[in-house]
C-alpha cells in the first residue's frame, strides 16, 4: 500500500513538473517573439519614414518602391538571386536585372509577426536586400555522380550507361536570411504528402534547441518565417541556380 | 477453507495492484502526450498570437518625413523604367539547365522555346588522379562565334570515358565530323551550343557541359542570336 501511495505521488510530481516545464516553454518563447518584434520596430534606419498605414495607396507605393529599388542594387551583382513579391505571388530568379525565371506562388502562409510590422520594422525587414546564411534542403545542391572511367573499350561495353528517367521528388528548402527571415520554400506536391520528413526534423530540430535553451531559463531564439509553396520543377530549378549565399529581396 | 479465503483475498490484492499499475501507466501515456502535443502544436499556436507578443509594447515611431503619393509614384516610374532597361531589347538566350529547357527572346517577347539537354554533372575519375566534373556553367555568356558544319575535336576526355588510349595532339582520331549538327555557337572556354544524334535524350541532362539541341531549333537559334548576343544559364 506504501508502495502505491509512493508511485502516485511520484506520478502527481511529473506530472506537475511536466505542465510546469510546458508553460515554462510557451512563457519564454512568447517573450523571444516579443523581444524581436521591441527590437525590429526600435531598429535605427537611415531615413526615418512613417509607414503611413492608413493610406493603402501610399504603402503599396512605398513597398513597390523598395524592392524595386532592392533589385536595382542586385542588378549590379554578377551573380543570380531572388526577388519575391508576395503581392503579386510571384518568386523571381534573375541575373543582372533580366528575369530568367517566373514562378507563381500556390499558397502563401507567414508569421502573423509581419502583419504587426510599423515602419522601422518594415524597413529592418523589407526595406533593403538581405543575403542567404544557411540553406538546407531536401535534395543535393550539386546532383554529383561518381564514375569511375573503365580500364578499356571492353569495360566501357559492360558499363550501364542508361540514364535514370526524370525522378519526382519532393522539394523542400529553407533558408535562413542574415536579417533574421526565415524563408520556406516547398514543392506543392509536398502539402498532400502526410510524409514530409524533411520539415518534420526542421521543426524537431527547432524544438530541441529551444527546449534545451528554456530548461535553463533562456529566452529561445525567434526568426519570422515565410512559408511559400510553389511547383516541384521551379522550387527545384531555384533551388539549384542560386548560389550558396543567395541575395534575397522581398516584398511583402 | 481458510486457504481458499486466502487465495480469494490474494487474488483480489493481485488485481488491485495490476488495475493500479494500469492507472499509472495510463496517466503517464496520456500526460506525456499532453505534454508533447503542447509543444508541437499549441505553442507555436500562442507565439503566433499578436495578443500575446504585442501586448503593451509601445511602438514609438519617429520624426516622419513621409513624401507625398505622387513624389512616390513619380520615382516608381523612372524605377520601373531603369530595370526594363537592364533586359536586352534586341535578342537573348535563356537556358534552364534543372529543366533542360531553352527560351529564346526577341524584342523581350518570348520568340521561341524548347527542349535541350545540358551538363550531367557525372564525375569522371581516370586512373591517374586525373577527373573531369561534365557540367554546363551558369551565368550570363555572350555568343563568342557562329560556326556551320561544326567539327567536334575531342578532348582527352572523350577517350578516357570510352576506355581508349589517348590519343598526341592533332591525331585524325581526335576528330569527328557531323556529330554535333548543322551548325554551333560558341560561348567560349569550348562550351558550344549545338546539334546532336541523340534527339531521344533531349530534356535530360546528358551532355559533357555543352547545350545540345534539335535540328529546327537549333537553326532557329542560329538565325536568330548573332555574334555578341546574351546567353543567361542557370
Amino acid at each position: 500500500m506504501k508502495q502505491s501511495k509512493l508511485l502516485n505521488w511520484l506520478l502527481l510530481i511529473i506530472s506537475v513538473l511536466l505542465l510546469f516545464i510546458t508553460l515554462q516553454y510557451i512563457i519564454l518563447s512568447v517573450i523571444s517573439v516579443r523581444r524581436v518584434f521591441v527590437a525590429a520596430n526600435s531598429s535605427e534606419i537611415g531615413t526615418q519614414i512613417e509607414l503611413n498605414t492608413k493610406d493603402s495607396t501610399w504603402l503599396e507605393l512605398y513597398k513597390q518602391k523598395n524592392w524595386m529599388e532592392s533589385r536595382l542594387k542586385l542588378a549590379k551583382s554578377d551573380s543570380i538571386y531572388l526577388s519575391i513579391n508576395l503581392q503579386d505571388s510571384t518568386l523571381q530568379l534573375e541575373l543582372k536585372g533580366v528575369v530568367l525565371k517566373t514562378s507563381s506562388i500556390a499558397e502563401l502562409r507567414h508569421d502573423r509577426f509581419f502583419d504587426e510590422l510599423t515602419g522601422n520594422a518594415y524597413h529592418h525587414y523589407f526595406g533593403q536586400e538581405a543575403s542567404g546564411v544557411q540553406t538546407l534542403a531536401s535534395i543535393d545542391k550539386v546532383p554529383l555522380t561518381v564514375k569511375k572511367a573503365p580500364k578499356d573499350s571492353l569495360e566501357f561495353a559492360s558499363q550501364s550507361n542508361v540514364i535514370d528517367s526524370t525522378e519526382v521528388q519532393e522539394i523542400n528548402w529553407l533558408m535562413h536570411l542574415d536579417n533574421g527571415i526565415e524563408l520556406k520554400i516547398k514543392g506543392i506536391k509536398s502539402k498532400s504528402s502526410h510524409n514530409n520528413s524533411f520539415w518534420r526534423q526542421q521543426k524537431l530540430k527547432q524544438i530541441k534547441n529551444n527546449f534545451s535553451k528554456t530548461l535553463i531559463f533562456e529566452v529561445p531564439e525567434y526568426n519570422p518565417s515565410i512559408e511559400i509553396y510553389v511547383d516541384e520543377t521551379d522550387a527545384k530549378a531555384i533551388y539549384r541556380a542560386i548560389p550558396a549565399q543567395p541575395m534575397v529581396c522581398i516584398r511583402l | 477453507m481458510r486457504k481458499i479465503s486466502l487465495s480469494i483475498s490474494c487474488n483480489s490484492l493481485r488485481s488491485k495492484k495490476l488495475s493500479f499499475i494500469l492507472r499509472g501507466l495510463l496517466f503517464s501515456i496520456s500526460s506525456f502526450l499532453l505534454f508533447a502535443w503542447m509543444i508541437w502544436s499549441v505553442a507555436p499556436w500562442i507565439k503566433n498570437q499578436p495578443l500575446f507578443f504585442k501586448s503593451k509594447v509601445e511602438v514609438t515611431s519617429t520624426s516622419s518625413n513621409t513624401p507625398d503619393v505622387n513624389l512616390l509614384r513619380a520615382e516608381n516610374l523612372v524605377l520601373q523604367k531603369k530595370l526594363d532597361r537592364m533586359t536586352p531589347g534586341g535578342v537573348y538566350l535563356v537556358i534552364n539547365t534543372s529543366d533542360n529547357t531553352f527560351f529564346l527572346y526577341k524584342n523581350k517577347e518570348l520568340f521561341r522555346k524548347g527542349m535541350c539537354s545540358t551538363g550531367s554533372f557525372i564525375k569522371l575519375e581516370a586512373a591517374n588522379n586525373k577527373s573531369w566534373i561534365f557540367e554546363t556553367p551558369k551565368g550570363v555568356f555572350t555568343i563568342k562565334g557562329k560556326i556551320t558544319d561544326p567539327v567536334w575535336r575531342k578532348p582527352d576526355w572523350a577517350f578516357v570515358e570510352e576506355g581508349l588510349p589517348v590519343p598526341p595532339a592533332g591525331d585524325p582520331s581526335r576528330y569527328e565530323y557531323g556529330v554535333l549538327g548543322d551548325y554551333a555557337l560558341s560561348l567560349g572556354d569550348g562550351y558550344l551550343i549545338h546539334g546532336t544524334l541523340y534527339k531521344r535524350f533531349l530534356g535530360m541532362p546528358v551532355t559533357h557541359g555543352c547545350v545540345r539541341m534539335g535540328d529546327d531549333d537549333l537553326e532557329a537559334v542560329y538565325q536568330t542570336l548573332p555574334v555578341g548576343a546574351k546567353v543567361f544559364i542557370f
